[in-house]
């Protein structure tokens, strides 16, 4: 179809070559002067006319619609492009719109998860600080048991070591420095003094 | 029908009754406080003297052995008293000895109205402390006293007494060892 209104421009345009070509104009030198130099030759005007408007017809009736209707699948196409590259632009910013909420959701996710990680890390320092001063406390509290123990053994053991000594001397001087009549002495003041047979 | 219990118990009695009754008739309440004194010191040789008692234990030693052994080994004492433990021996009775003993001096109180205070000290005693020691056990039991005395020379000073299985410990190693005692609790 395209070929055919080509095919026909073109023979048109043959026309009209061929029509100039039988109707010459005729190149003469200027022989006005003034204002009659701005008016036409009317000789060369009507020719012209006549093939600019044979032209002007054989390109609205051939040329033009083929022009308007490329002009029109063009703005068709560009249309439909705008229309798509809106869309597209629509899709993107939804998409970029969803990427934005998961990343946000992801932002919120992991700071959650920071915050609990950090959370159950601040609870596992305060078991394990609170077990460790536990242990700490039992180990000097025992410590200090033992310490007292062994300050009350040490304490008992030196009473008894006084003690000892003391009997120890007491007995040694009791024995040698006493003569056989202070001995009886002390027998009748002992006997004085004990108990009664009745009583045990 | 009598238990062994009792049959050890009246045969006790029988050798006590018999021993207090030949001492009484040999030399009187001397002779049985002397016979009382040689049976608690044989009483505490046979506890230190192990051999002693299995000797007189083992029934593969004939009964007239041990009676000789006997009377060989305590020769020195009342002549009554050796012939007694010399039956016991005989017998098979030696370890009942220390029964023996407690009813004999029972039967002392009983026949003589007298108390026996053993007495131990470091130093012999004196009429006067022996006056004092009678007077307040006297005051105590309630009869007369006759003191048997002995000396301990491991004791520091003081007096122990004994009397009817009761006894008064006033030595000086007792309060010591109280003493003692007291000073550890502080």
């Amino acid at each position: 179809m395209k070929k055919t209104k080509l095919v026909k421009v073109g023979t048109a345009a043959a026309a009209f070559a061929a029509l100039q070509c039988a109707f010459p104009v005729l190149a003469f030198a200027s022989e006005k002067e003034g204002i009659a130099v701005l008016i036409p030759d009317m000789n060369e005007f009507i020719p012209m006319l006549v093939a600019f408007l044979i032209i002007l017809a054989v390109l609205a009736k051939l040329g033009w619609p083929v022009i308007d209707n490329i002009i029109t699948k063009r703005e068709t196409t560009i249309t439909e492009a705008l229309k798509k590259s809106e869309e597209a632009q629509v899709e993107s910013e939804r998409v970029l719109a969803e990427y934005r909420k998961q990343l946000a959701d992801a932002k919120a996710q992991s700071a959650q998860i920071i915050a609990d990680a950090r959370a159950t890390g601040e609870s596992v320092k305060a078991d394990i600080t609170a077990k460790a001063q536990a242990e700490a406390a039992d180990m000097i509290e025992k410590a200090r048991g033992a310490i007292e123990a062994e300050k009350k053994a040490a304490i008992a053991e030196l009473q008894s070591s006084v003690a000892d000594t003391s009997i120890a001397v007491a007995s040694k001087v009791i024995g040698a420095d006493l003569s056989d009549d202070e001995h009886r002495q002390l027998i009748e003041r002992y006997v004085n003094e004990a108990g009664s047979f009745n009583a045990n | 029908m009598p238990t062994n219990r009792h049959t050890a118990k009246a045969e006790a009695e029988l050798y006590a009754t018999t021993l207090l009754e030949a001492l009484n008739n040999e030399g009187g309440l001397d002779a049985v406080m002397n016979g009382r004194t040689q049976i608690d010191t044989i009483i505490r040789y046979a506890r230190a003297n192990a051999q002693l008692n299995e000797v007189m234990a083992d029934s593969s030693i004939a009964p007239e052995q041990r009676a000789q052994l006997v009377k060989r080994v305590f020769a020195d004492c009342e002549p009554a008293l050796v012939s007694v433990l010399a039956v016991m021996a005989e017998r098979g009775d030696f370890s009942r000895l220390n029964r023996i003993w407690d009813i004999y001096d029972a039967k002392i109180r009983e026949k003589f109205n007298v108390c026996v205070v053993d007495v131990v000290t470091r130093v012999a005693l004196d009429d006067h402390l022996r006056e004092v020691i009678k007077n307040k056990a006297g005051k105590d039991l309630g009869c007369d006293v006759v003191l048997n005395e002995s000396i301990d020379t491991s004791l520091l000073g003081g007096i122990i007494m004994s009397a009817n299985g009761q006894r008064i410990d006033a030595s000086v190693n007792t309060m010591l060892d109280n003493a003692r005692t007291a000073l550890k609790k502080n």
